[in-house]
């Protein structure tokens, strides 16, 4: 029997797709620049599930990759030539929620903000919030150790995932980290988290639930240029003001949001904005509040508002979190960049980045999470103009190095996936560059999962087409 | 050590990086940079000897596997190799002592959340250990403190993972590996740490208990009730308390304040106020020559409490970190086996997890991890063991912070 009779067999017809009609949109993640055509997609409903596919594909030597929601944007869920992708969007449940532990058992293909739906009558939510929470799973959320805005007061995916539930290439089941969180002998759970789907498919999480905070105030600060704006962002930083989350969009993203249905009321005659909210207690955010104002009028906002009203607030973060939507209209494509700088450093790479573009010739949008120090430059263009083309690959090298040049990193939440692998050489040497790869064979001896991710390998079963648009 | 490998090191590094030390029969070597540990990690696996990484060496009288291996010291490798105020990083060597470090960075008003194992700490013998202490409640455990860093590894190649920026998702997080591994994987050589804003103002209220369960139970609806606590301990059986409550606040005065108000409403009563004037730390005080720790998530405590004190006694010198859901009790010597188990089997129905804090072998330790894990997560520690360290020269059998 071949993979495919054998897995056709194992699960029921809606949950094994292999025409190359229905295989087209699987093709890519949101960086749609790298395109391979699987073998087929399936669509396990259990752990067990996915061990049984695991052990077909180890069987007869076919790779494959798991996939959750597809929003990636390092094309980590590109499947590999031939291969198999391996949907979790059908385990999608909530298994249980322990209120007064703040603990909550999911399943991986469970959408980020359906968490926080379902913890919301306890009075607690889950902290991590990238942008596409709407739409991302947990588990891809898990594989990429996904930020989001508030990652800036209560860390990225890492902080919140306790335990891991994961299948091995070998279809074992392992237990990775635990409940409550402590990590005795190697903790596995830490390593397995951003490890992009290549050391494992995790089938089962236990996350942490945050208490919602007391009160939440958000505020909007206008400058006429980006400069100041980043200025502020360093002076804040250094200054020990501990926001929630701090998140700047320039010129182009502020007209390109109020010119779509995420409309926000952002200044449109402003250079940029700073969008920053605080939580905790009354006095806290009063204090925080109070401070931030002080040090954002004397490094030259043109204005402050603020509210704690949920839904000014939700239309202030409506306009963030529909920032790369909003670009969509600027050009028939959009390439997002993620890249992360020490903080002081960040009006210094940001003029770097803008003259990078004006060389090139090409139109840049800033929407990025400016307390972490990570970047998006998004770069607008036509797909169908190779020249174009060529100039946005070359720009993208060169942010990435106006940012290591600083002492920045390649990636703040984004990942490596395909995308980045070539410049990992800039970050890490081959010693580096081995140490992760013995400790993979460890987990995939066969390297059958995600292969081509992460690590450097040559780039010859995917076809590279020209960047598009991400899908929101 | 052998004549010859002596005199392989004294080539290699000089005659002062083999200092002599009264508690061990061979020099313990002390180089000046990874190079140097490089290369002492290449000698000792030409020469067949185990490499154990110490810190000051604090440690060593009661290390089991010190005797038959080369002790390598990072004492010479104390550099502040860069404090980023505006970024709030630091980067220093191994060998740094917390207490310099939290000098280095009290004068921009910044603190490292990592809790000292005692006052000579190293950080490298800080972070081998990874013991969470009071600050992991609010600041997240030792691991998160970390953004990269520089290791030996045990074929004597010098890697680095991680970086200096506070935001970093590029390739493999071998940083969570090294935390916590007690010097199995690799020597530490430099690590970049993440700082924090020191509080304006850290006080903490103290208030004493008839019983354990009485103060439990207040302990409970504060964690529930007080949003903002720093730390939140039950302390039972030392300095002369029944049960007493260690609530700690740190933060802007007026929100220190604010809170301080709402603990003593939520809980009426006595309550002694103290003012710290450093960071939001708490060295713990002794509970007994062995410890043992039991974490578990919150919603089990009410019964696993009082389950444990049937066991080992309500008296027993005790520290229960409320906020983590840990406690950690003292016996005077090695616990009863016979106790022990049930205590695993207690633990088992409780989606506990029961440690020996004073057994750090390597074995021991994965053998506490294990019931929590499914058993192959044991084969894929040994085959990290492994990849990392080949020849399994590293701390091949124990090793303890200092
Ligand atoms: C509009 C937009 C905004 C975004 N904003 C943010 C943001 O603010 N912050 C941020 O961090 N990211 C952001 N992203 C990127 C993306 O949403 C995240 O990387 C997200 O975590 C991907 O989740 P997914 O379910 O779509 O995973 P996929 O794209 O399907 O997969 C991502 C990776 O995870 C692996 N994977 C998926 N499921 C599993 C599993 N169960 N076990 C093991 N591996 C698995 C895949 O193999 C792949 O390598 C944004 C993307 C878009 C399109």
């Amino acid at each position: 029997m071949s993979v495919l009779d054998r897995l056709r067999a194992l699960l029921p017809k809606n949950a094994c797709l292999s025409g190359p009609a229905q295989l087209l949109v699987y093709e890519c993640d949101a960086l749609t620049h790298f395109r391979t055509r699987p073998l087929a997609v399936v669509f396990p409903a259990s752990t067990e599930d996915v061990q049984s596919i695991v052990r077909i594909c180890r069987d007869e030597g076919v790779p494959f990759t798991p996939r959750g929601a597809g929003t990636g944007l390092s094309g980590g869920a590109t499947p590999a030539e031939g291969g198999v992708l391996i949907e979790l969007s059908r385990m999608n449940r909530v298994l249980s929620i322990d209120a007064e532990s703040r603990l909550a058992v999911v399943q991986p293909g469970l959408i980020n903000a359906h968490l926080s739906d379902a913890a919301r009558p306890y009075g607690l939510h889950y902290a991590p919030d990238p942008s596409s929470q709407t739409a991302c799973s947990l588990g891809g959320n898990v594989a990429e150790n996904a930020g989001g805005p508030h990652g800036l007061k209560y860390g990225s995916t890492e902080r919140h995932v306790l335990a891991v539930k994961a299948v091995l290439s070998d279809g074992r089941v392992v237990m990775l980290g635990h409940p409550t969180g402590t990590s005795h002998g190697l903790d596995l759970r830490g390593l397995f988290l951003g490890s992009e789907g290549t050391l494992g498919i995790a089938t089962e999480l236990v996350v942490r639930l945050t208490p919602n905070p007391e009160v939440t105030e958000t505020l909007l600060a206008p400058f006429r240029t980006l400069r100041p704006a980043c200025e502020a962002v360093s002076t804040l930083i250094r200054e020990g003001i501990s926001a929630a989350a701090i998140e700047a969009l320039d010129d182009r993203t502020i007209a390109a949001v109020e010119a779509s249905v995420f409309r926000a009321g952002y200044p449109t005659d402003a250079g940029a904005v700073l969008l920053i909210e605080f939580d905790g207690t009354e006095e806290d955010v009063g204090e925080s509040v109070a401070r931030t104002r002080a040090l954002l009028e004397a490094a030259g906002a043109m204005s402050i508002s603020s509210t704690r009203d949920p839904e000014q607030r939700k239309v202030l973060w409506r306009g963030r979190k529909g920032a790369f939507g909003a670009m969509g209209r600027l050009a028939p494509d959009l390439y997002v960049q993620d890249a992360v700088v020490p903080r002081t450093k960040l009006p210094e790479v940001l003029e770097k980045v803008c003259a990078i573009c004006d060389a090139h010739g090409l139109r840049l949008a800033n929407v990025f999470h400016a307390g972490d120090g990570n970047l998006h430059p998004n770069i607008s263009y036509d797909g169908r103009d190779p020249d174009e083309v060529e100039r946005v690959v070359r720009a993208g090298r060169e942010i990435i190095e106006a940012c290591l040049a600083v002492g920045g990193s390649l990636s703040g939440e984004h990942g490596i996936g395909l995308e980045k692998q070539e410049f990992m050489p800039l970050l890490f040497n081959d010693d580096d560059l081995d140490a992760m790869k013995r400790v993979r064979d460890v987990f995939d001896p066969t390297r059958l999962m995600n292969p081509g991710k992460v690590i450097p390998t040559p780039r010859a079963c995917t076809e590279t087409r020209p960047p598009k648009a991400v899908g929101t | 050590m052998s004549g010859a490998l002596h005199d392989t090191l004294r080539n290699m590094l000089g005659a002062d990086a083999l200092v002599r030390d009264p508690d061990h029969p061979t020099p313990v070597v002390t180089p000046v940079d990874a190079a140097g540990i490089a290369a002492v990690v290449a000698a000792a696996r030409t020469h067949g000897i185990a490499v154990v990484p110490i810190g000051t060496g604090r440690g060593l009288r009661t290390r089991r596997d010190a005797r038959e291996a080369l002790l390598l010291s990072t004492r010479r490798m104390n550099r502040i190799v860069a404090h980023e105020a505006g970024d709030l990083t630091l980067t220093v060597e191994a060998g740094a002592s917390l207490r310099d470090i939290a000098r280095v960075v009290g004068g921009a008003h910044q603190f490292v959340a990592i809790d000292p194992v005692h006052e000579h700490s190293t950080i490298g013998g800080a972070l081998a250990a990874a013991r969470d202490g009071a600050f992991a409640g609010r600041c997240g455990p030792v691991r998160d403190q970390v953004l990269g860093m520089t290791v030996v590894n045990g074929d004597a190649r010098i890697t680095k993972s991680g970086g200096r920026v506070v935001k970093n998702v590029t390739g493999y997080d071998l940083v969570r590996l090294y935390v916590g591994s007690l010097g199995t994987l690799g020597i530490l050589t430099e690590v970049t740490l993440r700082l924090r804003p020191l509080p304006e103002r850290h006080a903490v209220l103290v208030r004493d208990f008839e019983t354990y369960a009485l103060a439990f139970d207040v302990a409970r609806r504060l964690r529930h009730e007080i949003a903002d606590l720093t730390t939140l301990h039950v302390v039972v059986g030392i300095d002369g308390a029944t049960a007493r409550i260690r609530a700690g606040v740190a933060g802007f005065t007026r929100s220190v304040a604010a809170t301080l108000d709402r603990i003593r409403k939520a809980a009426d009563g006595t309550w002694a106020l103290s003012e710290s004037a450093s960071a939001p730390t708490w060295i713990p005080p002794a509970v007994g020559t062995y410890r043992v720790a039991v974490v578990a998530p919150h919603s089990r405590w009410a019964t696993l409490g009082p389950s444990i004190d049937a066991l080992f006694g309500s008296f027993v010198p005790t520290i229960h970190d409320v906020l983590r859901g840990e406690r950690i009790f003292g016996c005077d010597g090695p616990p009863p086996s016979a106790r022990m188990a049930a205590l695993d089997v207690l633990a088992a129905s409780a989606d506990a997890r029961v440690l020996l804090l004073d057994d750090p072998s390597f074995e021991s330790v994965l053998a506490a991890t294990m019931p929590a894990q499914l058993p192959d997560g044991l084969d894929l520690m040994r085959g990290i063991k492994r990849a990392l360290d080949p020849d399994g020269i590293l701390a091949p059998r124990s090793t303890l912070a200092d």
